[in-house]
């Protein structure tokens, strides 16, 4: 089941980078998403602001946007995931590299989770062109990544302005902050002062509920119930979409199959794990 | 034990354990590494975990030496979308969940303001504070000053 759960958490993350990156963003009901350009990254007035002052010429930044553009609708598909998506993901941090203000934390999860997802065997299942059996698919890598994103992202807050509250009335009054949910939260400091422990301390929590089986369940609604918060207060671009697709990941079962092995159940045949001195063996499965 | 056979024995580690490597890699190393290399934590999802308050001022000097102020919004429509929003509006005080990319680069964006100016010379200032408000226990820092100033290109200084 996480094999297959690894496929629909690749087509959905799929769909997302797709949307994200080209004019279809423009369907989604929050301007701060819209591309306003061809395709994301697409360079404009010949204005440069490379990272590192490491920039390409505008025809290699388009070239690498129609790239990543092309390479998205392969990954989506499930067609040579593991190559589609790795150069899906490629392009899209160098066309990110390119102009510093368009970098964004939604952005750079998207890329790098489409990449893990890719190398996870996610083209194994959910898939029109199906990944070879070679390399079985393995949930772990995207898991960790996103456990990874709460805790860092707990970390950062761990300061006396943000436990404060400060920040988070900051973000309030600068108008970050909208919707009666946020007037609800975040219209007294004292409010804000419980807000901002709140987040910290389920942002603590999430990696190792997610993690351990046992409390994996409620990890993923704790998980989807602070997006929806996020989503009705602060709107961070399709950041909650994001995490949606890769928290598909966690659906399904806790022990992965070895490397190189495969549930027969799921799949038309199966590969031995590969021993010292031992040659790859695949064996047909009685299905 | 000899060199040849740990380097074996590192490449069957890598080969055998290399989604652990790149868990490691992505998950710990680059985001604790944008932590002590640039101080900021640039790849360490720290979106939102904090606010500063800035504005910009913007001037290109004539031959005479003289300033003359330039509108931000202006120069918001030379640059691309992603750096506009930081442009529109910024010659009052406003506060923003980050903005390292102005930091890093202020020269680009004085750049992008030589278009259709008459100076030869362009002078941006970039003030800042990390916290707008005076909140329990925390007072607004002093304000940080950054300048630059970039010499226009010759086709783009009409006289």
């Amino acid at each position: 089941m996480s094999a297959r759960s690894l496929g629909y958490s690749r087509a959905a993350l799929g769909l997302v980078l797709l949307v994200r990156t080209t004019p279809l963003s423009r369907v989604l009901p929050w301007p701060v998403s819209h591309v306003a350009t061809p395709l994301l990254g697409w360079p404009e007035h010949g204005f440069q602001a490379a990272w590192g002052g490491l920039a390409l010429p505008d025809a290699a930044v388009m070239a690498l946007c129609v790239l990543r553009t092309a390479a998205a609708v392969l990954f989506t598909l499930g067609m040579w995931t593991r190559a589609s998506g790795t150069v899906a993901a490629v392009a899209a941090l160098v066309v990110l590299s390119q102009d510093a203000f368009g970098f964004k934390f939604t952005l750079y999860t998207l890329f790098v989770g489409t990449w893990l997802l890719a190398i996870s065997g996610s083209g194994r299942h959910v898939a029109l062109r199906p990944s070879p059996p070679g390399i079985g698919p393995n949930p772990w890598l995207v898991r960790a990544f996103v456990a990874s994103v709460y805790a860092w992202s707990a970390i950062a807050k761990l300061r006396g302005t943000w436990l404060s509250g400060a920040t988070l009335r900051a973000l309030y009054q600068a108008h970050y902050l909208t919707e009666e949910l946020a007037d609800a939260l975040f219209a007294t400091f004292a409010r804000c002062h419980a807000a901002a422990w709140g987040v910290v301390v389920a942002e603590l929590l999430l990696g190792p509920m997610l993690l351990f089986r046992r409390t994996r369940v409620a990890g993923l609604v704790l998980a989807v119930g602070m997006h929806v918060a996020y989503e009705w207060t602060a709107r961070p671009d399709v950041f909650g979409w994001v995490m949606a697709a890769l928290l598909v990941s966690f659906v399904g079962s806790n022990t992965p199959p070895r490397e190189g092995v495969e549930a027969p159940a799921d799949t038309e045949s199966i590969t031995l794990p590969v021993g010292k001195g031992l040659e790859d063996t695949r064996v047909r499965s009685a299905r | 034990m000899r060199w040849p056979r740990r380097l074996a024995t590192a490449a069957w580690l890598v080969r055998s354990h290399w989604r652990a490597a790149i868990a490691v890699v992505v998950c710990l190393v680059v985001p604790l590494a944008s932590w002590l290399v640039g101080g900021r934590g640039s790849f360490a999802y720290t979106m939102y975990s904090s606010t500063v308050t800035y504005r910009l001022e913007i001037a290109w000097l004539d031959d005479d030496g003289s300033r003359h102020p330039v509108d931000p919004n202006e120069v918001a429509g030379e640059v691309s979308s992603p750096a506009a929003p930081f442009l529109a509006g910024a010659g009052d005080l406003r506060t923003v969940a980050q903005i390292d990319a102005l930091r890093a680069h202020l020269a680009d964006v004085a750049r992008a303001a030589c278009k259709g100016r008459h100076g030869r010379v362009i002078e941006i200032a970039l003030h800042e504070r990390s916290l707008p408000l005076t909140s329990p226990g925390f007072s607004s820092e002093p304000e940080a000053i950054r300048t630059d100033r970039v010499t226009c290109p010759p086709a783009e200084s009409p006289k």
